[in-house]
């Protein structure tokens, strides 16, 4: 085992006084930042100033969009093996397309079990839930407008996420015209 | 006349609160009128040009030696003691000594009528100080009293802290108030 | 009543009227508690309360940087119900949050809040002293009624039938008592000096030598840990720590109840903050300046104050624009209401510079009262002895103000000591190092004063 011995306190510092004075000087100089440059405070005055969220923030949960506009969710249920917190609920129903076997019917998380931990994020084989929305504030009047459903998670807007190809290739993205090519079908 | 209206009034507050001390059953209740009974003698002091020993009267009975009266008495957890019946044998002894006093001070108070002149000052500072340090005039004035008065609360203390000390063993005695 | 035809009338007004000091503390406490939690968020880096609000038409919100929060806490504790647990002693619990906070308003009596006024009027000079009570024994009244008030705390402690409180209590009690002792012998070097227990006395003798910091520096240290120990504040507030005891002899107390020993807490600061600053910075006395030199030149003197006060709004309004143009640059949604607001300070500030300069220019040019010397005092008219109050009135709560916030400052410092360091502290170091001050103040006022 590792010990560590402190340094001996030397006579002035035994003293304590004159500590308590560095003590004081410190504090004041904390308080002057405070009265003369409010502004360098590094709070944040919440709700009319929001905090600037990185895209690897694990925010709200979005579902990713193929071109044709369906989401690109397969029902594998490999999310909701994944979540820790049992927080999604996913029902399958037989896709349209028939290159692929199944669609989402249902896909609800509930926000109010979520622990945003974004392993259902890392389960997704085919890139279909990400949590990269910034959204934060979660204000609903009762329990149930707590739990996103399909519809709600579909819901965003590829101008948010220009940087992000695979969302750009999503309806009214930039990519989306020539991904609509490639993808080659149109359904309904 | 402003003045005796005062001294009414305080010698009112001063008696009534050191009645409760003896009619009060719980020790606390007594302890709260003494201190009463000692601010309202302190504001006759005052009254009568003595305010230095008023203040006096204030800072060490009042202040100190009340508070450590109280102290002990929480501590020795008095609650116990509010049973107890407001006459027993003690008062046989107690109650004819009361009378007897006082009849001896309204015997002072027929014999001087009550009558004083706020405005002189008998106890300032500077009077209090001249009456018990001033070497010039008439003898040593208290001044080697007051020394050897000192002197003997000192070594109380010491011994009181010595003997609590004993019966402590080795745990140390915070008892060592200062003694005014 | 002969006693009352003794005075002139003016003389009764001032007397009378000087009873409107025993309300300063309180109105300490409504500067204090802004300054404590501002400044506690500053120190920290934190912003404090801001945001209670008042709403005004046409400026919308006021925040008063947060002074509006004040008002929020004493109505919230004043309709809250009163609440006493079962098993308390009644009366004690009820009467002992109103010991401390009635103390408050006999303490300031015997401060000296100016300078003692002389002057002319109806043929005769008239003296009024600067304190409500011009006492011989000032500083004692002062320490007897401290140590009285803190039979507020022991007996809330012991009426409340808790032993978090009753722990509490017993350690206001023995701690009220240990530095009372280190308050009074501390000060004793001083008073030596000045051979007087009066307060005006002390504050005169600060003004026609040296301040009682610069004669007495060891006393002045001793004297204010001692007083920041007897107003139960961190670091020493061993009474009401919360590790140990969960809020010491206020545990049991809520609402307004809880309100009074709040700011009979902050109330004693007051008192003592004045106290420190009436012993050893010379009280209402101007540095560097005597109060016969102020009244010679009373225009001058009102002048420069009045250019103070002006420097001090043109101070602020340099803070407040220089933050509007900062705001202006963020993107907070509410950037605009709070430029609405700071238009209503900036406003106030301007007209307030421009009465103080306009006040100040004319105090200069057109007031030169005349001084006449009665007996070897300089008497002036009524006008002057009320310039000279205002200005020494100023002076002293500018300094108490600071002290005050050395109070704070410290609270936000320093860690709590233990228990038994702080008994060791006062019992065992700073009781002797005050002992030690006066014996070498006595002999060296032997050797170099032979009084």
């Amino acid at each position: 085992m590792r010990v560590i011995r402190q340094r001996p306190m030397n006579w002035v510092e035994r003293l304590y006084i004159f500590e308590c004075l560095r003590g004081l000087f410190t504090t004041i100089k904390h308080a002057a930042r405070g009265l003369f440059r409010y502004e360098t405070l590094p709070t944040i005055s919440y709700p009319e100033g929001q905090p600037e969220i990185r895209n690897t923030y694990r925010a709200k949960h979005r579902l990713m969009l193929r071109p044709d506009g369906t989401p690109r969710c397969v029902a594998c249920g490999m999310c909701a093996a994944a979540c820790p917190a049992h927080c999604i609920f996913i029902e399958a129903t037989q896709s349209d397309d028939p290159r692929i076997e199944k669609r989402v019917m249902r896909f609800d998380i509930d926000h109010l079990t979520c622990v945003f931990c974004g392993l259902c994020v890392e389960a997704c084989p085919v890139d279909a839930l990400r949590m990269d929305t910034k959204k934060i504030s979660f204000m609903h009047r009762n329990r149930e407008d707590f739990v996103a459903h399909l519809d709600d998670l579909v819901e965003w807007d590829p101008k948010d996420y220009p940087d992000d190809e695979q969302s750009q290739v999503a309806p009214g993205g930039t990519k989306n015209a020539e991904a609509r090519k490639v993808w080659g079908m149109e359904v309904k | 006349m402003l003045a005796l209206i005062y001294f009414i009034i305080l010698a009112v507050i001063a008696l009534g609160a050191a009645v409760c001390v003896f009619l009060s059953r719980h020790p606390l209740y007594g302890a709260l009128s003494l201190v009463t009974s000692m601010v309202a003698l302190a504001g006759i002091y005052g009254l009568v040009g003595s305010p230095f020993l008023g203040v006096i009267q204030i800072m060490v009975y009042a202040g100190a030696i009340m508070m450590l009266v109280t102290f002990v008495i929480m501590v020795l957890n008095g609650a116990r003691d509010s049973k107890t019946p407001m006459f027993d044998k003690v008062s046989l002894f107690v109650l004819p000594a009361v009378l007897l006093l006082a009849g001896v001070v309204g015997f002072a108070f027929v014999r001087a009528p009550l009558a004083f002149d706020a405005t002189a000052l008998r106890g300032s500072v500077s009077l209090t100080s001249e009456t018990l340090f001033n070497m010039a005039q008439g003898g040593p004035g208290y001044f080697l009293l007051f020394e050897v008065l000192g002197l003997l609360l000192l070594s109380a203390m010491v011994a009181a802290v010595l003997l609590a000390k004993k019966r402590l063993g080795t745990v140390e005695s915070e008892n060592t108030e200062e003694s005014h | 009543m002969d006693i009352i035809e003794s005075k002139t009338w003016i003389e009764w007004v001032i007397t009378i009227a000087k009873f409107a000091f025993c309300f300063v503390p309180v109105l300490y406490i409504l500067l204090l508690i802004p300054m404590e939690r501002r400044g506690a968020g500053f120190m920290q880096d934190r912003q404090g309360p801001n945001r209670s609000y008042i709403k005004i038409p046409y400026f919308g919100k006021i925040r008063l940087f947060g002074y509006v929060q004040n008002m929020c806490d004493g109505t919230k504790l004043f309709f809250k119900e009163q609440f006493a647990p079962s098993g308390v002693n009644k009366i004690l619990f009820r009467v002992a949050p109103a010991i401390p906070f009635a103390i408050v308003f006999l303490s300031p009596c015997v401060i000296p809040w100016f300078g003692p006024m002389v002057f002319e009027w109806g043929g005769q000079t008239v003296r009024i002293a600067g304190s409500i009570v011009d006492s011989d024994v000032g500083v004692l009244l002062l320490f007897g009624f401290s140590s009285l008030s803190a039979f507020g705390a022991v007996l809330a402690g012991w009426a409340s039938k808790s032993k978090y409180s009753f722990l509490g209590a017993l350690r206001t009690s023995a701690m009220t008592i240990s530095y009372e002792v280190c308050l009074g012998l501390s000060l004793m070097g001083l008073l030596l000096l000045v051979g007087s227990f009066n307060l005006t006395d002390i504050v005169y003798w600060q003004e026609h030598h040296v301040w009682g910091i610069v004669a007495q520096p060891v006393a002045f240290f001793c004297f204010l840990i001692a007083s920041i120990a007897e107003t139960g504040r961190a670091p020493f507030d061993v009474a009401e720590g919360e590790p140990e005891l969960v809020a010491g002899y206020h545990t049991e107390y809520g609402a307004m109840q809880f309100g009074l020993f709040y700011m009979g807490e902050y109330s004693h600061i007051c008192i003592n903050s004045f106290l420190i600053a009436t012993l050893f910075l010379g009280g209402y006395s101007v540095p560097f300046v005597t109060t016969e030199t102020m009244q010679a030149h009373m225009g001058g003197s009102l002048a420069v104050l009045c250019g103070i006060l002006a420097f001090l709004g043109l101070a602020f309004l340099h803070m407040i624009y220089r933050y509007s143009r900062k705001l202006k640059a963020t993107t907070l949604s509410n950037r605009f209401e709070i430029l609405r607001e700071y238009s209503l300070y900036k406003i106030v500030a301007w007209v307030a510079v421009a009465v103080f300069v306009i006040l100040g220019v004319a105090a200069w040019f057109f007031y030169n009262p005349a001084n006449f010397v009665v007996n070897g005092v300089a008497v002036g008219s009524l006008a002057t002895a009320i310039g000279t109050a205002l200005i020494h009135l100023l002076v002293l709560v500018v300094k108490s103000v600071f002290f005050c916030w050395v109070w704070i400052w410290v609270r936000w410092t320093l860690p709590r000591f233990r228990y038994d360091h702080v008994m060791h502290l006062g019992w065992k170091i700073i009781l002797n190092i005050a002992l030690i001050n006066l014996v070498v103040t006595a002999v060296i006022a032997k050797l170099v004063g032979g009084n």
